[in-house]
């Protein structure tokens, strides 16, 4: 059985698609920076791991050589995308490029699904809601310029591939929030679950019927808030002063999303508002009691 | 209610008061009350310390600093020196505690 390739694998995202893919009975090859941390994955069964640079084409073509499918999660996410435009460009367009000339060289029956993002159509505050996919994408930052670029690579190629455009993650955690948040307090705002995120990655990765295709990928009708609802929300789990919160002076690239098609082919949205706010409410009682 | 803000706050006073003198009784220790005292001050704007959950071990650390404060004046070096170890301990665990990473947003 041939692998799956995870690039940028051994982030925490990477270890749980890693592992979702081993409980369906496949195996894994990891890709990732050499001095990013492999111990959960190095001592187990049908996991395989190769160190390198998505920016350098000789560890690519090894990594991608002979595998099933590729999710490609290796990138510079904000803020650090935004501190260099050219080092960002490397990572996120040409080592794009790099794996689907590697898919084209060595695995052209490898399907790749790329990770893009809802911030690619940038400022859509005037448009009716839900936002579709054949909306123009106009990125208002260096990261949703690159994956523009990324996407256009995927899209010029004759190679198999599902484009996710995912919206802002939520993550059942006890953390820090953005400062500032990447919306205005009225702004329409709809996240999704980490967990459905995976999900959906999975998926793509191994359903016939999403190659070729673009995708949003949010939460669904129970995620669709304002961007006040959202944080008030998280503020108070968190038990702390709502007025520490900071919103975007100008409206960001949050809004509605159209996910029929994503979730009726992907099947990933599996986890709602409620779901969430109850884990968040559980951690946080979890840690007063220690 | 003190918030976890104003806990840390009375924690580092106590540290400071403790720290007076101290060296001359014990470097070590003096140097491990000023590290604490270091640390806490660093981590003190962060938003863990504005969170519900920042308050549980963030006053340990105050009740613990304060009870060290008290057997520092009684001039009880033995007590001292078994309960500075867990004074140590528990400033770790709300600096481990404080080191939140931010949101994953795409």
């Amino acid at each position: 059985m041939d692998p799956i390739l995870i690039t940028g694998g051994a982030g925490s995202v990477g270890k749980q698609l890693t592992n979702m893919l081993l409980s369906e009975g496949k195996s894994v090859r990891v890709f990732d920076l050499p001095f990013m941390d492999f111990t959960d994955l190095e001592n187990l069964d049908n996991v395989e791991i190769v160190k390198g640079d998505v920016t350098d084409s000789n560890s690519v073509t090894e990594a991608v050589s002979g595998v099933d499918g590729v999710l490609h999660l290796a990138a510079i996410l904000p803020p650090n995308s935004e501190k260099n435009r050219e080092t960002t460009f490397a990572v996120n367009v040409q080592g794009t490029q790099n794996i689907v000339d590697a898919i084209k060289n060595v695995s052209p029956q490898a399907s790749l699904v790329f990770t893009s993002s809802i911030s690619t159509y940038g400022d859509t505050s005037g448009v009716d809601s839900p936002v579709t996919i054949d909306h123009p994408q106009n990125a208002i930052d260096v990261y949703a310029d690159s994956k523009i670029h990324g996407e256009k690579i995927l899209i010029d190629s004759n190679i198999n591939y599902v484009i996710l455009r995912i919206a802002s993650i939520a993550v059942p955690a006890f953390l820090e929030p953005p400062t500032p948040w990447p919306f205005t307090a009225e702004q329409r705002v709809e996240m999704v679950h980490r967990d459905d995120v995976s999900d959906a990655l999975v998926s793509a990765v191994k359903t016939k019927e999403a190659v070729g295709k673009i995708f949003n990928i949010a939460g669904g009708e129970s995620w669709r808030l304002q961007g006040k609802d959202y944080v008030e929300d998280f503020f108070k789990f968190m038990g702390a002063p709502i007025e520490m919160a900071q919103y975007r002076e100008s409206t960001g690239w949050n809004d509605w999303f159209d996910t029929k098609e994503s979730q009726q082919i992907l099947k990933y949205q599996n986890r709602s508002y409620e779901f969430y706010s109850d884990q968040m409410k559980a951690i946080v009682e979890e840690m007063m009691g220690e | 209610m003190q918030s976890g803000q104003e806990m840390l706050e009375e924690t580092i006073n106590s540290c400071k008061e403790i720290s007076q003198d101290l060296v001359s009784q014990n470097e070590s220790w003096a140097n491990s009350i000023n590290e604490i005292v270091e640390k806490f001050e660093e981590i003190s704007n962060t938003f863990f310390f504005q969170t519900m959950p920042s308050i549980p071990p963030t006053r340990t650390a105050m009740r613990e600093a304060a009870s060290l404060l008290e057997v520092k004046l009684s001039g009880d070096w033995a007590t001292f020196e078994t309960q500075i170890v867990t004074l140590i301990s528990s400033a770790q665990t709300v600096i481990e505690k404080a080191g939140m990473k931010g949101t994953t947003l795409t």
